[in-house]
Parts: structure tokens; C-alpha cells; sequence
């Protein structure tokens, strides 16, 4: 295999708003390689992709040169005219349109004329399906009329039409089968043969050991290591991935546990199996995990948000059937989804108006609403989560991140809530605000509530909960005492097979 | 694939769905009433759909790409008018319709340039625009339809009929369709408008110049309206700021019972030649049926509810693999 | 403190949308008639013009010479009983002049001199067609020659609005308010306020409910009738006799003055003795009206007569007559200019018209008078005019001062 580089990153950074997602990262890739991007979430790959597909623009003093050659990358036609080509979780196929009209579309530049080149088209993409072992796709179909994993592959045609020598692939296999994804790999491989290069993400490590040639590691926006074929043990990569300890950043308090106020037992629903677990008062319960292991989906279960299939659950010693969020949240239990938006928060209203939203009807007589007792309300949650904000007249919509959850905390502790769902608490707020939500949820537990904490960061599962249930592809890969556990137990069972 | 032969035979009736709909009321309406199959009412049920159909085509378009204009009942009087006042001028003819189709046209690039480049809201920029041209047409006429004598003009556009019986406007009505259809079908401007209605990302990445494709269309859509409007003209033989106001809706309305996608990106051509029918068939109907302006008026409504229903079924089931 | 500021604004606001003339550009109404069949258009001027200057110290009208009474001064008379129940409308309107009911043959020849200078509002329901055109522009006429001020409000077919446009002028202090409702009903409680601070109000198109100072009325049913007359006397010249088929279009709302013409239509047509089948046609616009005739005749090919309650319906069954190329003869209710058009080349047998510049004229005067002091007739019956192929061209110079049907039409091409 030659080792002639194709696309070559130079001290690529990228800042929102003031906050850095990425630092100087530095990327080869090799004509004809697999090379494997890897990082927990939020380390910066999906920024990285979108720079080099010209979604995002770099900042400056960053470079991207192909063939050894700098190319300016503004936007994403950009891109496919370097022949390097994207393919996003999200599909980016047009579902009205055929599998060859798909399949040209990026190619759109060399049908000359004003008319549609069927035949051409259909010429196009049967010679590219044919290529990589797929002859058996009908060009003709509407891609609404294919599963998922076909219109996987016809978007790889596209890519390969369009001459990419390089592909970006973000998370191929999250989303189809087992089968599916073994014959997804293969056809990367296949791609690998004919010379095209391909920039693989993915969280399932066993699959970057299978394909990858190289794998290179990112943290917190940081470029840790790139590691050869022959250097990627699970222990190494694992090792890259984790890293920092906030246990002393944020040391726990000792909350004295009690009784159990919830189990679970053998919960099942379509998208996790049996599931077993307890939770006592005053405790965090954390549970960890990869995108897509099934984390959220036991919060939405146990509030009503998902089916259940089979299992039982007991909540204060009831027998507890979860039915619509309504009577959950009459039972005690809040769900602050990783969503803020979605946990009610409404951004063009004020944060008075937000915390007040719940038991609106309590507060008003006759359907007027008495604005004394909202501002007491509001002053009160200000004081107590310490909301930082000139006046609670002010637009939640102009707060940062991490003053919103504490408005959305607000909101829903004016249930006196027994156990809080909390989905992933701290996404998308800064560092320093991170230690005031361990220190709210720490006052919670403090006085009686639970906590079930599902979380991403490894680091903070690490440091404010008590146990850790770790989940795989929708199964339950084990408990773990916190003061036992470590990152590489938890990513070893959240990761590997 | 796994489509089995009854999911074949399943996908085929739901295509045709609009079409057997049609069918259906065309046997009930023979059944219940003898007068309904006679040619001279089938023919009539055709001429007067005819500015709709129009309407409608470019609306099948518009719908594709994901927006709605109902500006063009607006345009529509007021490509009338126009021509009418220049027709009394004593303009030629074919110049006349050249300005009456440019007029349209023009109506139509202001509001796509609004809509699309002012980035707002497309279906208010219509009702908005619609008032203007409203207005525009009540001015220039004072309030008074304006008479048009030119028997080329009403022949072609309105009463006139080819071997007795065949009315003449059905030629423009096809010409419309053709157009239509290559314009959809054969064109790289209908390749990259399904792209733009069915993923506009997609279509962003592809490099299409989305915002002129669909100003392209908005022009084409305005265009059609003028030729709605020449044929409202050329059947009442006047030029009358005061028709056309509801034109916009019974397109829509035509266009979704045809089976276009209403969340975009599928446009149904022959789905909306059917919709329009059934909407012509239906008010003729129950009209010779004796029932009055309440039960039409529900009857009309309650078919469109049940179309759009089916085609959001549709849509779902068609998603949920 | 915002907030208190926020209101002093509000209502400065308020105040001052109160004092703002509203002023639009055109007015209409449709409908007014006499009490009887006039058909002559014709007047003595000069005669007139004496009088006038005789009137002294008595206030005395300044038209006097032009009425005929139905009803003398004082007498006692009922206008629902005496019109409204006769063509089966509930009606519940009160006349507060004593002046009599009268009616007059055309425009009024005589201006009345205000005493002061009057600023008068007229409330339009709406200003956007043939009619409403010439009623704004005879009101606007008659307050140029009288010396007085006028405020003119467009509803747009929105009583609400009218209702709002009544309420400020009350706050404004106008002297009197012409009103030509959009809707009979939910404008009384407006004009009940207005004449309970002492404005007088006089309707253009006389509402059914409530009391107002006087009317501009024209008798439908009459309407109806003479149309009946019309196509009776047609349809006796083409058959031999008054009888067969009828379609006849009215609304698919309810309005009064379609339920009189269509009743003054339907016996005019049966006291020829004939045998008369009709068949009812609801439409609003001229699209429906077009398409709904053209199934009706389809279904009915043996139609001897198609009639409209009013122009849309007309232009309407003219197209869809012309499409089935059946021999129908054509009649109804308006004088808008396509229908004289259609009068003059033969497709339209005849209309019965009124005068929009009349109505519009009239209740100038009376207002004027009115304000000066006199007894002004309760009811005041503007004429009717029969329009076929005969006078055709002089009534569409009559109606639309200034222009000519010829210069209208302009030239036929081949």
C-alpha cells in the first residue's frame, strides 16, 4: 500500500462563541487507509468532521491541505470538489428521489445541459454499485422504499460517484444491525482496496481493531495520540480516551443512605433487556454508558416516556406502573432530559415566568395570576441554586448554559420531587458551573432525594455518584461501587465485547 | 428487499388512491343521476376546470419545493385586467398576452424574491402580495370589470370549440400540462427542485443554487396564474378585478388531493390533473344532484380533510421501515 | 413605573385615533327604491330653484317640490308593517322623523344651505363597486355645492369596524352620521348610541333593527316585480304564453333585499297565469354563480329563463349560458356597466336599476336639512328604472355621468 498522504490537517482550532472545542489538532491520513477517529463525547470529533467537510470554517492559522496542497474549505461543495466526502449520522439522502438521481446528485457539475440525464444517472450508478459488490440495489427505487442499511450503502456510492478519495464516515454502524454492520465493514475495506482513504468514527472499539490502520485519539478538544495497528490494545486506547480525575476537583459529601425507594427488576423495553437495579434514599445512581447503550432510554421508561414490555418496578415500596409523565410527576419523580428545551423550558419567556410554570393553577385565583407569589417563588430558587442573573425579569434565552439548568432545577424542585432523572446534567455548560450542579444535586441528597444520573462524562460519573451501572448496546454490563471503579472498568464494559 | 407481492399490490392502491377516489364518484354520481354522463356535461366539468388546473400545476411545483403561494388568485384578476386595458388600447393581441404573461411572471418574482431572499415566511408574504395585486387591479380598472371584443382572444382563451365541440381553451390546458410535466420530469430544474423539497441539505451540499431554483419557481407559478386569469377573461369576456379570489385555495386543495407530498419533495403531476376532477366532479355533481351551497361546501371540505389524512398515512407508513 | 408610562401612552393613543378623521376614498350602497314603479328620469329645475330661495323663517325643505307623499307629515304609518311583513321580513325598525313618507322621481334639484358649517360622517360597508363608486362620489358632489365637511369610513364589509368608526365619531363631535350598514343587525347598538347623545342618523340602506331619524329606501319587492314584468313580456313575445321552466340565482346567506326582489320576481311572473316551474341556484361570487348555472342548465336543458338577485349572479349565468350555447333568456337586479354591455349586444334581455348617485345625493340633503332644523320626511322612496335594449345606452349615461356605453364597449373585432 503506497503511503502517500492525501489529506494532511495542520493546527486546526475551531472556538464557538469563546469556548475552544478544538486545539491545534494535527491529522494525516494516507492514500488508502482506514484511520479511526475515537473520543468520548464532546472530545471534538464531530466539529473536526465538520471542518473538513466545510460545514464549519477553521480559525484562522489552521490548514488543510490535499495532496500536499492548501485548498480553502468554505463550504461543503468545497469539499466534494476535493473529492473528499461526508457521511453524516443523519442521512443526507433525499427520500423523494431514486437511487440514481441520489447517486448523481453530487456529480451535478459534469451533466451538461439543461435536461436530466437519466440514462446517465442510472449509467453512473450502477457502474458505482457494481463496483463495491452491491449490484443487487434497484436504481429505480425511491430511497424511502430502502431500509436503513441500503441507503447506508447508496450513500457510499454517492461518495464514491462523486471520485472522493477520502470519506469521512461519522458513526456507520450506530443505527443498523449486526449483519448489517458486518457487511458495512467489509465494504469499507473494499473501498480501502480500490485506494480510497477512510476517516472512521465510531465508539465500538472492537470494530476500529478490526478495520482501523491507524486509530488517533481526541480528548477535550485535544489531539491525544495517534496509534498504529499493530499498538492498539484496548488498555492503550481506553487509557487515551479517559484520563483526567475530577474526584478531587469535586470531592462528595457523605450523605448517610437509607432506605430503597426504587427497584427495578428485569426491565425490558424495545430498546434495552432486562434490567435490574436499586436506588436508596439519598443516593446518586449513576449510569454510564455509549451513546445509543440504552442510558436515556431507562429514564424515559421509568417516567412514562417508553413502553415496557416485561419487568417489574417497585417506587416506595408500591408497586409502581410508569403510564404518562402526568402521574409520574404526581408520584415524585422529575425528568430533566438532556434536552432543555424539551424539560419545559420555555427561551423566550423570562426566568419568573419559567420557574412559575409549574402549578400555575395553584398560584392563580380566578385565572388571574398573583405576581406576588411568583417573584417570592422565583427570589427563592435565585437564592437557593444561586442563579446568577441581574433580575428574574431577564429573558432565560440570554442565560448561559449552566444558569438555565439551575431555572430548569428550579422549576421542577417546586414539585418536592423524591427522585430526579437527571440526563446528562452538565451537557453544554462550563467547567466552572459543572461544580455548582454537583453542589446543588450534593444539597439535594443531602435532604432526601434521589438521584438517577445518566452521563456521558466519565469524570464526573466518577466523582459525584455512589454506584455506577454500566450499559452496552441495550444490555446491563454490571454495578460498580464508585470507590472501586475507574474509567477503564467502565469503558472496558462499555466498550468492548 | 423484502417487498412481497401483497405489499406491491398494497403500495399500488395507495398510489392510486386518488385516481380509484375519482372513479368511486364518477359511478356514484352516473348511478344517482342520469344527466352526469352526458358528454356535454363531462366536457363543461373539463372547460371550467381549466383556470384551476392551471393554477394547480404550478402549484403541484410550489408544493414540491415546499412552499405555498397563494398570491396567484391576486395575480390572476389582475393579469385579466391588464389585459383587458390593453386590448381596448388596441395593443396586438399577441403582444397584449405577452405582457399579461409577463406580468404574471413578474408578480411571481416578487414574491419569491421577498420570501426567499428577505429569508421570511413565504405564506405571509403571499397574503400580503396578494391584497397589493388585489388592490393594483382595483385601481387601474375603478372598481369596473372592463369589456374585452377580441374574438381571437375569447375564442382562444374562453367559448371558442374545435369541430363542434371540443373547447378551444383545452388546448392551452394540455400545452400547460406538457409543460409542466417536461419541466418536472425532464429538466435538471425539476431534478434539483426534488432534491431541494425532499433534503435541502442535500441539495446545499450538491452545490445547487437553491435560492434561485426556487425563485424559479415562484416566476413559473406566477406565470401560470396569468394564464388562469387570460382564461377567467376570456370566459366572462371581461377583465373583473373581483374573480380569482379563491383560486389559490381549490389549487392547494386540487394539489393535495392529487397526492403531492404536503411536507414537499414529492409533486404528483397526474395526481393533480386527478385532484383537480374530483374537486369538478364533486361540485358539479352535487349540484345536479339539487344540493345547495351549505352541503357543497361541506361535502367539498370534508374530502380535502379525508385527502390530507390519507397522505399523512401515507407518508408514515411509508418512513416507518 | 414602565408600565404607568405604557398606559398614559395607550391612552394618549386611544384619544388620538378618536380625533383622527378616518378617511378613505369611496363608499356604496346597493339599494334603495321608491315606492312605486318611476321609470321616467326627468325634473324641472328652474321651477326648483325658486322655491328654494322662497324658504323664510319657517323652516321648510328645501326639496318640497319634488316629493309625493305616500304618507302626509304626521300621519301615523309603520314601515315594517306597511313594507317589510308584505314581502315576509321580520323587521323591527323605528322612523323618529314626522315628516311624512315620500317619494321622489330622480336627483335632487335643490341644494338646502346649512346653517353652519356641518361635519358629517358616512359610514360605508363597503366602497369597492359600480354602485358604491357613485354614491361617494354624488356625497362628496352634494358637500362641495352645500359648503359641508365630510368623514368618510370604508368597513370593508366589517360591522365591527362601521361599530368602531360610529364610536369615534361620537367621541369626535360629528353633527350627523349617514349610514350605510354592512351588517342590519349589530350596527344598532352603534346608531342607538349615537342618537342617544343627540346625533341625528340618517340610513342609506335601512337597517332592521333599531330607531334612526329617516331612510333612503328602495322598495325591492318593486324591484323584483318590474324584473318579473320584464321577462313575463319577453318570454310571451318568444313562446306565446308565460310559462315553463325558471332558474332563478339568489344568496346562499340571508339577505332582505334578495328575499324581496325574489318575491316581487316570483309574482309577477305568476300573475300571467301561466304554469312556472322554478328551480333555486345559490351563489356568491361570479365563478360560482357561472359554474352552478352551468350544471343547472346542463341538468335542466328545457330552461326557458335565468334570473339574478344581483350582478355577480348575472355576469355569472351570462357566461354559463354562452358556454352551453342554450337559448335562455336572461334578466335580473343591477345596473353595473358589463351588464348594460350585455343589454346592448343582445344577451341580456333586461335589468332594473338604481341610481347609487341618487341615494348618495339625498341623504346629503335630508341630513343637511335636517341639521337646519326641518321636519324631514321619515321615509324617503328613491326611483326604479326599468333597462332594456330600447334606453339602454341613455340610462348607462345617466348612471355614469361622463361616460358613454358605446365609448364603454369600444369596438367589436373580428
Amino acid at each position: 500500500m503506497a503511503s502517500e498522504i492525501i489529506l494532511e490537517l495542520k493546527n486546526v482550532s475551531k472556538t464557538f462563541s469563546g469556548v475552544t472545542v478544538l486545539k491545534n489538532i494535527d491529522l494525516d491520513i494516507k492514500k488508502g487507509e482506514v484511520h479511526a477517529l475515537l473520543g468520548e463525547n464532546g472530545a471534538g470529533k464531530s466539529t473536526l468532521i465538520k471542518i473538513v467537510s466545510g460545514y464549519h470554517s477553521m480559525d484562522e492559522g489552521g490548514e488543510l491541505l490535499v495532496h500536499g496542497k492548501k485548498i480553502d474549505i468554505k463550504r461543503p461543495k468545497d469539499s466534494i470538489n476535493a473529492h473528499i466526502s461526508t457521511i453524516y449520522q443523519e442521512l443526507t439522502l433525499c427520500p423523494h428521489l431514486t437511487v440514481a438521481e441520489n447517486i448523481a446528485l453530487d456529480k451535478q457539475d459534469t451533466f451538461k445541459g439543461m435536461l436530466q440525464q437519466q440514462k446517465e444517472f442510472t449509467r453512473l450508478s450502477r457502474n458505482t454499485l457494481n463496483s463495491i459488490d452491491n449490484p443487487d440495489i434497484d436504481t429505480k427505487l425511491l430511497i424511502s422504499d430502502l431500509s436503513i442499511a441500503k441507503r447506508q450503502i447508496v450513500e457510499i456510492a454517492k461518495a464514491v460517484a462523486s471520485d472522493a478519495e477520502v470519506i469521512l464516515m461519522d458513526e456507520p454502524t450506530a443505527s443498523i444491525s449486526q449483519k448489517d454492520a458486518e457487511a458495512l465493514m467489509h465494504l469499507v475495506l473494499k473501498l480501502k482496496e480500490k485506494g480510497v482513504s477512510i476517516i472512521y468514527i465510531s465508539h465500538r472499539i472492537h470494530e476500529i481493531r478490526q478495520i482501523a490502520d491507524r486509530v488517533t485519539v481526541l480528548r477535550d478538544g485535544n489531539k491525544i495520540g495517534t496509534l498504529k495497528k499493530d499498538e492498539m490494545t484496548d488498555e492503550r486506547i481506553i487509557n487515551m480516551m479517559v484520563g483526567r480525575d475530577l474526584k478531587q476537583m469535586y470531592p462528595k459529601k457523605k450523605v448517610v443512605l437509607g432506605e430503597t425507594v426504587l427497584s427495578v427488576e428485569n426491565l425490558t423495553t424495545k430498546k434495552f433487556r432486562n434490567v435490574s437495579f436499586s436506588v436508596q434514599r439519598g443516593e446518586i445512581f449513576g449510569i454510564a454508558g455509549l451513546v445509543g447503550a440504552g442510558r436515556t432510554e431507562i429514564c424515559d421508561a421509568l417516567f412514562g416516556r417508553m413502553p415496557i414490555l416485561s419487568g417489574t418496578i417497585e417506587l416506595f415500596g408500591k408497586p409502581y406502573l410508569p403510564n404518562k409523565p402526568k402521574d409520574c410527576i404526581d408520584k415524585g419523580i422529575a425528568y430533566i432530559t438532556e434536552n432543555r428545551k424539551e424539560s419545559g423550558l420555555c427561551l423566550p419567556l423570562s426566568v419568573n415566568e419559567n420557574i412559575n410554570l409549574v402549578n400555575l393553577r395553584e398560584k392563580m385565583r380566578l385565572g388571574i395570576v398573583n405576581q406576588n407569589r411568583f417573584e417570592e417563588l422565583s427570589e427563592k430558587y435565585r437564592n437557593t441554586l444561586d442563579i446568577r442573573i441581574q433580575s428574574i425579569n431577564m429573558l432565560v434565552r440570554k442565560l448561559s448554559g449552566g444558569n438555565q439548568q439551575k431555572v430548569v432545577l428550579g422549576k421542577w424542585l417546586e414539585f418536592g420531587p423524591q427522585l430526579i432523572l437527571f440526563d446528562e446534567p452538565t451537557k453544554g455548560i462550563d467547567v466552572g458551573t459543572k461544580a455548582e450542579i454537583y453542589r446543588i444535586m450534593g444539597d439535594l441528597v443531602n435532604q432526601g432525594v434521589s438521584i438517577i444520573m445518566v452521563s456521558s462524562e466519565l469524570p464526573e460519573i466518577l466523582a459525584v455518584t455512589d454506584r455506577i451501572l454500566v450499559m452496552r448496546e441495550g444490555e446491563m454490563k454490571g454495578i460498580l461501587n464508585t470507590h472501586e471503579a475507574t474509567s477503564e472498568r467502565i469503558m472496558r464494559l462499555a466498550a468492548l465485547n | 428487499m423484502s417487498i412481497t407481492l401483497w405489499n406491491k399490490i398494497k403500495k399500488k392502491i395507495l398510489d392510486l388512491r386518488t385516481l380509484i377516489i375519482l372513479i368511486f364518484i364518477c359511478v356514484l354520481f352516473a348511478v344517482l343521476k342520469d344527466t352526469f354522463y352526458n358528454p356535454i356535461n363531462l366536457i363543461n366539468i373539463l372547460k371550467r376546470s381549466i383556470y384551476i388546473a392551471v393554477a394547480a400545476f404550478s402549484t403541484t411545483l410550489m408544493l414540491t419545493q415546499g412552499n405555498l403561494d397563494i398570491s396567484v388568485g391576486g395575480t390572476a384578476a389582475l393579469v385579466g385586467t391588464i389585459l383587458a386595458i390593453i386590448l381596448k388600447a388596441n395593443v396586438p393581441l399577441p403582444l397584449a398576452i405577452l405582457v399579461g404573461l409577463l406580468s404574471g411572471a413578474l408578480a411571481g418574482l416578487i414574491v419569491g424574491i421577498i420570501s426567499i431572499k428577505g429569508k421570511t415566511e413565504t405564506f405571509l408574504v403571499a397574503i400580503a402580495m396578494k391584497y397589493v395585486y388585489v388592490g393594483i387591479a382595483y385601481l387601474i380598472t375603478r372598481g369596473t370589470p372592463i369589456p374585452i371584443n377580441n374574438k381571437t382572444f375569447l375564442n382562444v382563451f374562453g367559448t371558442g370549440e374545435v369541430f363542434g365541440f371540443l373547447p378551444m381553451p383545452i388546448f392551452i390546458l394540455i400545452a400547460a400540462f406538457l409543460l409542466i410535466w417536461f419541466l418536472y420530469k425532464k429538466t435538471k430544474y425539476g431534478y434539483y427542485l426534488r432534491a431541494i423539497g425532499s433534503n435541502i441539505e442535500a441539495a446545499i451540499v450538491a452545490g445547487i443554487n437553491t435560492d434561485r431554483i426556487k425563485i424559479i419557481t415562484f416566476v413559473i407559478n406566477g406565470t401560470f396564474a396569468a394564464i388562469a386569469g387570460l382564461n377567467l377573461a376570456g370566459i366572462f369576456a371581461f377583465g373583473s378585478p373581483s374573480v380569482a379570489s379563491d383560486l389559490a385555495l381549490d389549487a392547494i386543495a386540487a394539489v393535495v388531493l392529487g397526492g403531492s407530498a404536503v411536507s414537499g419533495g414529492k409533486g404528483n403531476i397526474w395526481g393533480t390533473v386527478v385532484g383537480v376532477l374530483i374537486m369538478g366532479v364533486i361540485n358539479n355533481g352535487l349540484q345536479l344532484l339539487g344540493a345547495q351551497y351549505d352541503i357543497q361546501s361541506i361535502i367539498k371540505g370534508a374530502i380535502i380533510v379525508i385527502a390530507i389524512l390519507l397522505d399523512s398515512w401515507v407518508s408514515r407508513t411509508e418512513y416507518a421501515k | 413605573m414602565k408600565k404607568f408610562i405604557i398606559l398614559t401612552i395607550l391612552i394618549a393613543l386611544l384619544v388620538g385615533c378618536a380625533k383622527v378623521p378616518v378617511t378613505t376614498e369611496d363608499q356604496t350602497t346597493e339599494d334603495q327604491a321608491t315606492e312605486e314603479v318611476a321609470v321616467e328620469v326627468e325634473a324641472d329645475v328652474e321651477a326648483d330653484m325658486d322655491e328654494t330661495e322662497a324658504v323664510e323663517v319657517v323652516p321648510e325643505h328645501s326639496n318640497l317640490a319634488e316629493f309625493t307623499y305616500v304618507k302626509q307629515p304626521g300621519e301615523e304609518f309603520d314601515i315594517n308593517v306597511d313594507y317589510f311583513e308584505t314581502v315576509g321580513i321580520e323587521s323591527d325598525l323605528q322612523i323618529a322623523s314626522t315628516g311624512g313618507w315620500v317619494k321622489v322621481d330622480g336627483s335632487p334639484q335643490a341644494f338646502p344651505e346649512p346653517n353652519e358649517t356641518y361635519t358629517i360622517g358616512v359610514a360605508m360597508y363597503f366602497t369597492f363597486d359600480e354602485v358604491a363608486g357613485a354614491i361617494l362620489d354624488a356625497v362628496k358632489d352634494a358637500a362641495v355645492q352645500m359648503g359641508v365637511k365630510l368623514v368618510i369610513h370604508d368597513a370593508n364589509n366589517d360591522q365591527t369596524a362601521q361599530n368602531e368608526a360610529l364610536e369615534n365619531w361620537l367621541l369626535q363631535g360629528v353633527d350627523g352620521v349617514i349610514v350605510y350598514p354592512a351588517d342590519f343587525h349589530t350596527v344598532a347598538p352603534a346608531i342607538a348610541a349615537l342618537r342617544e347623545a343627540g346625533i341625528p342618523v340618517i340610513a342609506g340602506n335601512p337597517p332592521m333593527t333599531g330607531e334612526v331619524d329617516s331612510m333612503n329606501f328602495l322598495n325591492h319587492y318593486d324591484i323584483g316585480w318590474m324584473s318579473g314584468v320584464q321577462l313575463a313580456e319577453a318570454l310571451m313575445e318568444k313562446k306565446g304564453e308565460v310559462s315553463g321552466k325558471v332558474l332563478y340565482g339568489t344568496l346562499p346567506i340571508f339577505h332582505p333585499n334578495a328575499v324581496g326582489r325574489v318575491a316581487g320576481f316570483k309574482d309577477a311572473m305568476d300573475s300571467y297565469g301561466g304554469d312556472i316551474e322554478y328551480i333555486e341556484v345559490q351563489s356568491l361570487k361570479q365563478e360560482e354563480a357561472y359554474t352552478k348555472f352551468q350544471d343547472a342548465l346542463i341538468s335542466n336543458p328545457d330552461t326557458d329563463v335565468a334570473w339574478a338577485v344581483m350582478s355577480a349572479t348575472m355576469l355569472g349565468i351570462n357566461a354559463a349560458v354562452k358556454d352551453t350555447g342554450m337559448e335562455v333568456l336572461i334578466g335580473g337586479v343591477d345596473n353595473d356597466r358589463p351588464i348594460l354591455a350585455g343589454i346592448a349586444n343582445g344577451d341580456i334581455v333586461g335589468t332594473i336599476a338604481y341610481s347609487g348617485f341618487e341615494s348618495g345625493s339625498w341623504t346629503l340633503v335630508q341630513m343637511v336639512n335636517l341639521l337646519n332644523g326641518v321636519d324631514i320626511p321619515g321615509v324617503l322612496g328613491r326611483p326604479i328604472n326599468a333597462v332594456d335594449a330600447d334606453n339602454v345606452a341613455e340610462m348607462f349615461s345617466y348612471y355614469y355621468k361622463g361616460e358613454t356605453l358605446e365609448e364603454y364597449m369600444g369596438t367589436i373585432e373580428d
